[in-house]
């Protein structure tokens, strides 16, 4: 085997390991941060170099690289999902049992797309750099509430902006006095967005309007605002396949039904906690959604829910159940056409079931 | 009623195994073999696989032959279908009781044959098997040594130092 320059190489990958016997390849590193220290003893009599070939001849090493891969992912995925910051440090524990596994995890894309404001900044660093072009997963949640945003969280949002593209989906729980500061910083758009939670755990009944992502989030299909109010004239509303709106005051039930009017895929829906000022009127506009298979509302008094329920029109045999129920007492089956369907109750056992 | 097709497989130690198609079939390399080949009495070579190793992966095949086949297009790097089916029956894992030579084998066996499957039951069992253990722990449980230089050891050092940090 030949001498092999220690600069700017790589451990043996997981391949050339495999086939330990004869040559061990190297390669170059396309990642400059890395190849701080990575190097590969240069003589075949050495002791690390005999260690590598010892491990490579064990059954666990047996499997191929993309198997060994499978067995740490089934590992996080199962074991280690609800760890949060905690997870890196498992991984990075993991990837100290020895060469070969410290490759494999290092060189695996998958396993670095979790990205979370709580993590150091070394780490949002590598894992950004080691996800390569792989979706992101990014949660913002600060580890200390304070009045401003604080530096380490501004850095956060300032690492990952520049990867805007690889947003897949985003947890956002801030205090009502970073909100509009912290989306500002995001800025737009989030091409690749599919899944967005906000939430400002200090406003009870929203009005404040956000704009998100300059209404440029194409793929979104899942939004959750929890004391967020947004433009909702918004096209990010447009393609949405699920809805839950907590702790937000409409100016009118008119404005929600505008709002979801644009929602024509929606399936599932989701009102709690929310208010409107003015219930619809005979001129309020009629909606329709087609897809929607399950509804939860509760705007306040039963009179606005209902006055709310009686503007979408669904006479499918399978609408949502809360609706079945209003239209049914609407005919008179149960009586008097303000008798009310209690949407806060049962129903939402609909909502828990259809999650599940 | 006539009988089920049947088909035979020969090991890498030149065993062979006469087993239903519908069983044999629970491996997409099997099943793409018999398509490409056609109707054939010639056995069906497996290089990769030695006797014993196949026999096990057989008696999975039969168990679960009526089984639903997995989705060819189902993507792996979905989570929720990474988690499907997260806990391993009573059957299989009482199949996958096996030293560790032997469950490793029944993986690239799997592996190899593509039964998708029987490689998640293998990859949650070694999943499982590291649960709540240390490097050094892990390193005991499959005699792996640690190969690291100092220098390698410093940069994991410092790599654990920041997940920790905050």
């Amino acid at each position: 085997m030949n001498q092999i320059d220690t600069v700017g190489r790589d451990l043996p990958s997981c391949n050339a390991i495999k086939t330990a016997g004869g040559d061990l390849n190297v390669r170059e590193l396309d990642n400059p941060v890395d190849n701080q220290v990575r190097f590969i003893p240069a003589h075949p009599s050495s002791e690390p170099y005999l260690l590598i070939k010892q491990n490579a001849e064990l059954p666990v090493h047996s499997l191929p690289p993309e198997v060994l891969l499978q067995v740490i992912c089934l590992h996080m995925l199962l074991h280690c999902e609800n760890l949060g910051k905690g997870y890196y440090h498992r991984l990075i524990g993991l990837s100290g049992v020895c060469s070969r596994w410290y490759n494999v995890i290092r060189d695996s894309p998958p396993l670095w797309t979790r990205i979370h404001a709580s993590d150091s900044r070394e780490v949002v660093e590598t894992a950004l750099q080691r996800s390569s072009s792989h979706l992101l997963d990014i949660t913002l949640h600060p580890t200390l509430y304070v009045e401003e945003v604080p530096a380490y969280f501004q850095f956060f949002v300032n690492a990952v902006r520049p990867h805007r593209d690889r947003w897949r989906t985003m947890n956002c729980m801030v205090p009502a006095t970073w909100m509009g500061s912290v989306l500002a910083a995001l800025g737009e758009p989030a091409p690749k967005l599919e899944s967005l939670l906000l939430v400002d755990g200090d406003t009870m009944y929203c009005t404040r309007k956000f704009d998100l992502f300059g209404g440029k989030a194409p793929r979104l299909t899942s939004l959750t605002l929890n004391g967020v109010s947004i433009q909702w004239d918004s096209e990010i509303i447009h393609n949405l396949t699920v809805l839950d709106l907590l702790w937000i005051h409409f100016t009118s039930t008119d404005a929600i039904l505008q709002a979801l009017s644009n929602c024509t895929q929606l399936q599932r829906l989701r009102i709690r906690h929310c208010a409107t000022t003015n219930m619809a009127t005979p001129s309020s506009p009629i909606i329709q959604l087609p897809q929607l298979s399950s509804l939860y509302v509760d705007l306040g008094p039963q009179a606005a829910i209902d006055n709310f329920l009686d503007q979408i029109e669904d006479d499918r045999d399978d609408a949502p159940s809360l609706l079945l129920a209003r239209r049914k007492q609407r005919r008179g089956t149960c009586g008097a056409d303000d008798a009310g369907v209690d949407a806060r109750e049962g129903t939402l056992d609909d909502v828990l079931m259809s999650n599940e | 009623m006539s009988a089920a097709p049947q088909v035979t497989l020969e090991s890498s130690d030149g065993e062979k195994f006469k087993v239903d198609k519908e069983v044999a079939e629970r491996s997409v390399l099997i099943k793409n073999m018999i398509e490409d080949v056609g109707e054939s009495d010639n056995p069906i070579p497996l290089p990769n696989v030695n006797a014993s190793v196949l026999k096990k992966v057989l008696e999975y095949c039969e168990h679960h032959r009526g089984d639903p086949l997995p989705a060819a297009d189902a993507d792996p790097s979905n989570d929720d279908n990474r988690k499907r089916a997260t806990e391993i029956s009573d059957w299989d894992q009482k199949f996958i009781q096996v030293d560790q030579e032997m469950l490793f084998e029944i993986i690239l066996a799997a592996n190899y044959m593509d039964i998708k499957p029987l490689l998640d039951v293998g990859c949650k069992t070694v999943a499982n098997m590291i649960k709540g253990k240390t490097p050094e722990e892990i390193r005991k449980l499959f005699n792996i040594v640690n190969d690291f230089t100092p220098e390698e050891e410093a940069q994991i050092k410092k790599e654990n130092e920041w997940a920790e940090d905050r």
